[in-house]
């Protein structure tokens, strides 16, 4: 794969300023560079300040991408590029009410335009409209679809009159344009994606008993997915949309169950074990294996189990033990690609956001700090996983590119934002 | 019987000299469990089957709404803070009469609050050990046992210290515990119903060890049918 260089610039005039340096690492640790350059704009600074600031964010969160500084700047002068080692420059140039974006290729020299992107001057409209356009930048040169266009669903938990209520919500990849979905007055939560991206599932608390509901997002409140008795919670979706894997009770303990919803069979008790707890589960992609949690071995760690399709035998699945460098492993989200698994894990007393990957067969610890992390949930691109904190009661959204250190909060305001997952 | 595991035995161990340690090892726990089942046949005991379906007629299931595992394993009753009850048929939504938005379960009047009082739970644990708590259970047994249209919702809470989806997990297990001891009463278990919410609904948002002593709890809602 081409290393791709960029150079970062802010410009706010036609003059070159200082460049805010963002340093993040890349898979091949290439630096990225952004020119950002303004020409008798139509709005105000300070909205041009915004879109500036869009851009630089969006450009941030491509899986190729980083910011380094420079004090020294040429505009789209190949030559200076070529010393500095940078394979493409990108120039986004603002004039008059447009938004103009023009990748350099330093080697061969050739300069590519996009067409324009007209400014509104609502800011809200333009950060959707700048999202897909540097998405079809992203998708150009690097042939991946980004995370720029992709919805984040939540749970929001408030207290109204002494009481705790929690709804669903979705937000862009960014946190912007966040919106309640649900309405329903009680405890919903734990929702989940269908790959159509048009319906979802929740978990809802309005019957008394938790119960998996299915629901689009324009008709929100749904129907009860399943007849099944007693409690259901945690569940997860295959990338086909074709099984579901959950929490219940129905037999007495938690239990992990698998239900197949192409058809009407029954939902299938995948896992038990005596005198143990099992709890959220995330499946591979091609539908074969499950990875769950289960504390039958003391501590609850995260197991994967192949997915029984020789349905005459309902033997206990042989379940291999994942997680083994830490105590209290939970929250499991399988990658896109299947090479790899986000899950918590308790690190020196704080839950933190691991990785295990299935080749290496090592663990690898993601984030630092003293504040818990928790229920990671990987993008399509394999590349980025959104995750909340939880902190006294207080708990937000957090992105992060996995092949580097920092984290970005997304959320803030009242309510804590937890179980988020990304639309596939 | 005991020819085929004097004659089997050997040949398990035999053949385990060229496999790896966990195919061993899983060999070796099968052996145990036929030792284990020969033995009890040998004493009179009865033993429960693993059950290999015959065909894709049984596969539909039995009168359960899941397809059950049947290992012999997941039937051990030697620990009685792990009898496996199943839920009620009918749902809490049936059974208030698919009156969507009506709180018909609710918290029980405060002349009744010495009989629903909270418990409460080590960390990690879902075992009520505490005697105050057991004289708790007996006084709502002895409740339910003459109110039979009354239905009882069983909450199942956790402190933050854990994380929240294993918590949802673990408060199941809480409510569940306090079931099986109602029914060990004699209360019917189809008036039982329970309800995780892990650490969701915290009744304090402190950090000290009696803020997650309060938060891990079961506590209860009722309804009286008419």
């Amino acid at each position: 794969m081409n290393v791709l260089r960029i150079l970062f610039l802010f410009l706010s005039t036609l003059t070159f300023a200082d460049i805010i340096s963002v340093d993040l690492k890349t898979q091949n640790k290439s630096p990225t560079y952004l020119l950002l350059r303004v020409e008798s704009p139509m709005h105000p600074a300070s909205y041009i300040k915004e879109i500036q600031k869009i851009v630089q964010f969006d450009l941030q969160f491509s899986p190729f991408s980083e910011v380094i500084e420079s004090k020294k700047t040429s505009g789209l002068d190949r030559p200076f590029w070529k010393t500095i080692g940078a394979s493409y420059v990108v120039r986004s140039h603002i004039r008059k009410d447009s938004l103009f974006l023009e990748v350099l290729n330093v080697k061969t020299g050739a300069l590519r335009a996009f067409l324009p992107l007209t400014l509104s001057g609502t800011l809200t409209d333009d950060r959707t409209l700048i999202h897909q356009y540097i998405s079809d930048l992203i998708f150009a040169f690097f042939k991946v679809k980004s995370i720029h266009t992709k919805k984040i669903l939540y749970s929001l938990r408030t207290k109204k009159e002494d009481q705790w209520i929690s709804e669903i919500w979705v937000c862009d990849f960014d946190g912007h344009h966040a919106k309640q979905i649900t309405f329903n007055d009680s405890y919903s939560t734990c929702a989940k994606f269908f790959p159509d991206g048009k319906s979802f599932l929740y978990v809802s608390y309005q019957n008394e008993q938790p119960k998996i509901i299915k629901a689009k997002f324009n008709e929100p409140k749904g129907e009860e997915l399943l007849t099944l008795r007693g409690s259901q919670a945690l569940p997860s979706i295959s990338r086909t949309g074709r099984e579901i894997a959950f929490i219940s009770d129905a037999a007495g303990r938690p239990d992990l169950f698998l239900q197949y919803l192409d058809g009407q069979k029954k939902p299938l008790q995948l896992f038990s074990y005596p005198r143990a707890t099992q709890a959220s589960s995330s499946f591979s992609p091609d539908g074969k294996k499950i990875a769950f949690v289960s504390d039958k071995d003391g501590s609850p760690r995260i197991y994967t189990l192949n997915i029984p399709r020789n349905k005459k035998s309902f033997k206990t699945p042989k379940a291999l033990l994942i997680t083994k460098q830490n105590r209290q492993n939970t929250s499991p989200s399988w990658s896109p690609d299947g090479k790899k698994l986000a899950y918590s894990a308790k690190t020196k007393g704080v839950r933190q956001i691991w990785l295990y990957d299935f080749d290496k067969r090592d663990e690898k610890q993601l984030t630092f700090g003293n504040i818990n992390m928790e229920n990671p949930a990987w993008s399509s691109d394999n590349a980025h996983i959104v995750f909340n904190s939880e902190n006294d009661f207080i708990s937000e959204l957090y992105i992060m590119n996995i092949n580097q250190k920092k984290i970005i909060k997304i959320t803030s305001g009242p309510g804590d934002k937890r179980f988020p997952v990304f639309e596939q | 019987m005991r020819k085929i595991l004097l004659l089997t035995l050997p040949l398990i161990f035999l053949c385990s000299c060229q496999r790896n340690t966990n195919e061993t090892w899983e060999d070796v726990k099968t052996a145990g469990r036929y030792i284990k089942k020969s033995v009890f046949a040998l004493l009179g005991f009865e033993t429960d089957e693993s059950k290999q379906l015959a065909s894709n007629d049984e596969f539909s299931g039995p009168q359960n709404d899941f397809i059950p595992l049947e290992d012999s394993d997941l039937k051990t009753q030697k620990f009685t803070s792990d009898v496996s009850l199943p839920q009620p048929k009918k749902s809490t939504k049936q059974l208030q009469g698919f009156a969507p938005g009506m709180d018909q379960f609710i918290n029980p009047p405060s002349n009744l609050a010495n009989v629903f009082r909270l418990m409460h739970f080590e960390t990690d644990n879902h075992v009520i050990k505490e005697k105050d708590d057991l004289i708790t259970i007996a006084r709502i047994a002895h409740y339910l046992k003459k109110k039979p249209n009354t239905y009882l919702v069983i909450e199942g809470h956790c402190d933050q210290r854990a994380s929240a989806d294993y918590n949802l997990a673990l408060g199941m297990r809480r409510a569940q515990h306090v079931r099986v001891l109602l029914t060990k009463q004699g209360v019917n278990p189809n008036q039982l119903y329970t309800v995780s919410y892990g650490k969701e609904k915290p009744v304090t948002l402190g950090n000290s060890t009696k803020d997650f002593f309060l938060n891990r709890r079961a506590q209860f809602k009722i309804y009286h049918k008419e």
